[in-house]
Formats: structure tokens, C-alpha cells, sequence
């Protein structure tokens, strides 16, 4: 019985993708001081899942990944990957994770197949750079230099020179920033794919709530240098209390009374415009009530929409109080 | 091994596409080549110095280690602090890569480029009637031991400075020295005893002397102990310092 009460945690230590234990990193500031960009974080990536950082700029997204992935000195803490400690165990934690860094670049003289060959004769384990580029869609521009990609290419490409050994955890530093939003979409499909047929766990940075909620299991919103939640995309805005939103326009008019007696509705506002905004926690009751209600008075209903509140809300409402706390403090 | 292969590899394929970069280095060393050429002077004490030999001929050989050292030693610290400046460095710390392997890649492509201009050099210098009474494969093993050198010291400066600009003159700090304190353009004996005293330790005193040697008197490796144990020390010098300052990141 002790024994395996011993053994326990270390095998939830193995089995995760990435563990990060009480990491803190303290860099000097330019008043001779020092300041946190990482403040005491930790989290687990289990095996498999897409886990996004979500944060504003400086927040200490990169640091962290830098750290993890054994680029950056903790200066308390520990990180690992798949079991192994990314101080301590560098070389063999490299050898089994794909990093895409931000604002990173590749030898400009050296086309694409070039590179990955090059890239992948640092490791054990490599793939034949032509079935990668084929993944991509970059098999037409195999003799290309990076130089000649448009942004969208480009950034494909440095994601997949993140697979070249064939890695278990994937690193992605901000994969979609400066993309136009068709490119963007083919970064997110792709990323889907390396996830989905690939088995990969991909653990990935961004300040687009729309992408870390689309892509993301799970969700850790960052802010200066700390984890301010970490839950599923669906778990953060349920925990808002935020409510769902019914807007429209009416010819002629509805009364207030009426509306506010519909089922399910639990507030009314209405603006100056004519617009209408009906708060109801389960829509789906609403709705139909609604829209016979309208029929019944021979009322036409235009430009009906259901707001959900979604990630960026949760992330204003974070980030939001932050930065009234901050701008008191420079006051001072 | 085989990594250092493939970096060794890849890097002289990025210096011979890189074609500015390539024509500056083996043009910049002709035209001096060309153009010391031109005057004929002859000094009453140029000691060592056959005769019959005039200017050209005495610093002939002192061009051929010059144009050595400007490609290796200020051309791998900018390459070198450009990669990093670009982060293509980071991304290869995010590799398994040891540094080691990468210097020793890169030092191994930069000298097959700068043992080819030195051919060129070298036969530029004897066609436009440069002496030359030695072994040319004497004079480009002596080649490639100085680029050793000077790739040590190129590197090492990669590790201190953050930007190129910073690079090309802090490499500039290494190579002025070398210059102007090794008797390649005047006669060593003809400088202060202290300041003598002190450039008999150089690198590239041993390497132009060596050259000189062998191009006006004809020695071979074997007369040159002295001068090649010099130089392999400061090898050797260069080699741990490059290892001990380069770093990918920063």
C-alpha cells in the first residue's frame, strides 16, 4: 500500500506532457531593480490536448515556453517534458519536442528542403523533408528560399520545420500572429491536423481569443508574469456569469411588459435606436416564445441575433481590472 | 560527425550563394595584391630578404595571411553575430545541436573558401611577378592552420558582440594589431626592440614569417618548427576561446 502511494505521483509526472512546477523568472529592470515577467506558475498539458496561453504582450507567455523548452534559465522552479526535467535532461527533452519560435528565422541562402534536411540531421529520429513539405502544401516550392514565401507559407513552413524528428509535444510561439485571415485559417487547420492525425500535444501562445478558442482544450489567461485562470474555453466564460444576449428591431413596437413576461427572460434594455436586448440565461426558451408572441400581434422581427458572451469577454474582464490597477499605480 | 558534415555542408553552400559577400572577399585581397604591385621599392635593410628581392616580393606573402585573417576572423564574428541578431541561432539551440559541432561546420566551410583565395591570391601575386621559391602546398597548409587561428578569434568575438555593427569593429580591435604590429607591410627589425619583443608572440607574425620562408627561400614544414608550434598554440588558444564565449541565445 505505501509503496504505490509512493509511486503515484510520478507517474502522473511521466504520463503529462508538460509539468511546470512554481516557476518563477526575475530579470534586472533598467531602474536597477528587478521585476517577474514569470511569478510563481504552474500548470500540467496532459498528453494529447492543444493547450493555449493566452495573454497581452509581456505577459510572460514566452518566457514560459522558453523555459519549458530548456532555451531559458528558471530562477526558481522546474519544468519538464514527458518526464524529463528541461534543465537536467536538455538534450533528450529537445530531442522529442518541435519548437516554432516567435519572430525566429532560418539560413536565408538555404532552400526549404535544404533547411529540413540540415534541421533534421540534428536529431535521432527525422523525416523526409519532401513528406513534410507535401504536409504543407509546399512541395511546389521545395527549391524556394524562405525569402520568396508569402506570410501564410512562410509561417507553414516553421511549423512544420517544427516536426521534422517527429516530436510528441509541439511548442507554437504566436503561429497566427500577422497572417491575413485566410492564412490564418490554413495555420489553424493545419495545427488542428498535427493535434487530431498526428496524436501530437501542441502547446501554443496567442493573443487572439478567437484562436485560442477555437483551437484550445484548454485555456491559461496570463497576465503579468501569472496565470489568472485555466479552464476549458466553455469553463472561463461559464464562470463569468455572464448571461446570453437576444438582440433585434420591431415594427411596430413591442411593450416591455410583454417582453419581460416571455419565459426565461431575466432583464430588458432597450436603446435609442429602436434596438431591443432581451437577457435570458437559456435562449432556447426564449426564442420560440418570441417569435410567437410576434406572430400573434403581426409584429415583423429584423436583425434577430444571440450574443453568447465569448472568451474575449472573460479576457477584457481579466486584463480589464489589471489594467486599472496599473495605471493607479504609475499615478503614484 | 555526421552533423558537423551537414552544417559543414549547408555553411558553404549559404557562403558560395551569397554572392556579394563572396565577391568582396576574394576581390578585396586581389586588388591589394594588384595594387602593392605596382611600385617597385627596395629597402637598404630588409633583413632575411634575398637581395635581388624588392617590395612586392617582401610583402607578398604578408598579403596572403592578410587576405587569411580579413575573410576568417571579420568575416565569421559578423556572419556569425547576423545569425544570431536574425534568431536563427536560437532555433538551432532549440535542437539537440552541440555548439561544438556547429563551430567546428562553420570553421570547416570558411577555410575550404578561404583556402581557394588563397590560391588565387597566390597566383595573382606570382603572375604579376611575385617570388615564389617554395612548395604551394607548404604555403596553404600554413593557410590553414593560420584560418584555424583566426576562426577561433572571429568566433570568439561573435560571442561579445550583440550587433553586427559591433562585431565588424570589435573584429577590427583583433585585426589592426595584426597589421600594423607584424611586419607584414615593413620590416619587423625596423619597429622598436620592446615592440619587437612583443610581436615575436603573435600569430601572424609566426604565419608571415613562415610564409615568407617559404615563398622567398624556398624552406618546407620541416624548417619551420618554431614558427608552426606557435601557431598551433594560438590554435589551440582560439579553439577553447571560441567555445567557451559562443553562445546561440542572447
Amino acid at each position: 500500500m505505501s509503496t504505490r502511494s509512493l509511486t503515484a505521483p510520478r507517474t502522473v509526472a511521466v504520463d503529462a506532457a508538460v509539468t511546470v512546477d512554481r516557476l518563477v523568472k526575475t530579470y534586472p529592470s533598467p531602474d536597477g531593480g528587478s521585476f517577474d515577467a514569470v511569478a510563481g506558475v504552474s500548470f500540467t498539458v496532459e498528453r494529447g490536448e492543444i493547450f493555449g496561453f493566452l495573454g497581452p504582450n509581456g505577459a510572460g507567455k514566452t518566457t514560459t515556453l522558453e523555459i519549458v523548452e530548456g532555451l531559458t534559465e528558471p530562477t526558481s522552479g522546474s519544468t519538464a517534458v514527458l518526464g524529463l526535467d528541461s534543465q537536467r535532461d536538455r538534450i533528450a527533452l529537445l530531442e522529442r519536442i518541435g519548437v516554432q519560435l516567435q519572430a525566429s528565422s532560418y539560413f536565408p541562402h538555404l532552400r526549404l528542403h535544404e533547411l529540413l534536411d540540415l534541421f533534421g540531421s540534428f536529431y535521432a529520429v527525422r523525416r523526409d523533408p519532401d513528406d513534410l513539405l507535401d504536409r504543407v502544401g509546399l512541395t511546389g516550392k521545395r527549391n524556394a528560399l524562405l525569402a520568396s514565401l508569402s506570410g501564410g507559407q512562410a509561417q507553414r513552413f516553421s511549423i512544420v520545420a517544427a516536426l521534422v524528428n517527429d516530436p510528441d509535444v509541439v511548442f507554437l510561439d504566436e503561429p497566427t500572429t500577422g497572417l491575413d485571415p485566410h492564412a490564418r485559417r490554413e495555420v489553424w487547420e493545419l495545427i488542428e491536423s498535427i493535434n487530431r492525425d498526428e496524436g501530437k500535444t501542441i502547446v501554443l501562445t496567442t493573443h487572439s481569443m478567437e484562436e485560442a478558442e477555437r483551437l484550445a482544450g484548454r485555456v491559461a489567461i496570463m497576465d503579468e508574469g501569472r496565470i489568472r485562470a485555466i479552464d476549458t474555453p466553455a469553463g472561463l466564460i461559464s464562470r463569468l456569469g455572464t448571461s446570453p444576449v437576444i438582440r433585434f428591431t420591431c415594427r411596430p413596437e413591442l411593450d416591455d411588459g410583454a417582453l419581460r413576461n416571455l419565459p426565461g427572460v431575466t432583464g430588458l434594455d432597450r436603446s435609442s435606436d429602436g434596438v431591443v436586448q432581451l437577457v435570458a440565461p437559456d435562449p432556447n426558451r426564449v426564442v420560440p416564445a418570441l417569435f410567437t408572441l410576434a406572430s400573434v400581434r403581426t409584429v415583423d422581427l429584423r436583425g434577430l441575433t444571440v450574443l453568447a458572451p465569448t472568451l474575449e469577454d472573460v479576457f477584457c474582464e481579466i486584463t480589464g481590472n489589471r489594467l486599472t490597477g496599473s495605471t493607479a499605480r504609475s499615478d503614484r | 560527425m555526421t552533423q558537423t558534415f551537414t552544417v559543414f555542408r549547408a555553411s558553404l553552400k549559404m557562403l558560395l550563394r551569397d554572392r556579394t559577400a563572396l565577391f568582396g572577399a576574394v576581390m578585396f585581397p586581389l586588388f591589394f595584391v594588384l595594387a602593392m604591385s605596382i611600385f617597385d621599392l627596395r629597402f637598404e635593410r630588409m633583413s632575411g630578404v634575398p637581395a635581388s628581392d624588392n617590395y612586392f616580393d617582401f610583402v607578398l606573402p604578408g598579403l596572403l595571411a592578410l587576405g587569411v585573417m580579413n575573410f576568417t576572423l571579420v568575416g565569421i564574428a559578423t556572419s556569425v553575430t547576423g545569425l544570431r541578431g536574425m534568431r536563427i541561432l536560437r532555433r538551432i539551440q532549440a535542437t539537440p545541436l552541440r555548439p561544438a559541432r556547429f563551430i567546428a561546420g562553420q570553421i570547416g566551410a570558411r577555410l575550404v573558401i578561404a583556402l581557394g583565395q588563397l590560391v588565387l591570391m597566390l597566383a595573382l601575386g606570382v603572375g604579376l611577378g611575385g617570388a615564389m621559391r617554395g612548395n604551394w602546398l607548404v604555403v596553404l597548409a600554413l593557410g590553414a592552420v593560420g584560418n584555424v587561428v583566426f576562426l577561433g578569434f572571429g568566433f570568439a568575438v561573435a560571442g561579445r558582440a550583440s550587433t553586427v555593427d559591433g562585431a565588424a569593429n570589435l573584429a577590427s580591435l583583433v585585426t589592426l594589431p595584426l597589421m600594423f604590429l607584424t611586419g607584414l607591410y615593413f620590416p619587423l627589425e625596423a619597429m622598436p626592440s620592446v615592440l619587437q619583443g612583443a610581436a615575436r608572440w603573435l600569430p601572424m607574425t609566426a604565419l608571415i614569417d613562415a610564409m615568407r620562408s617559404v615563398m622567398l627561400h624556398g624552406l618546407g614544414l620541416g624548417d619551420l618548427g618554431p614558427e608552426l608550434a606557435l601557431l598551433f598554440v594560438w590554435a589551440a588558444i582560439g579553439v577553447v576561446a571560441a567555445r567557451l564565449s559562443f553562445r546561440f541565445g542572447g
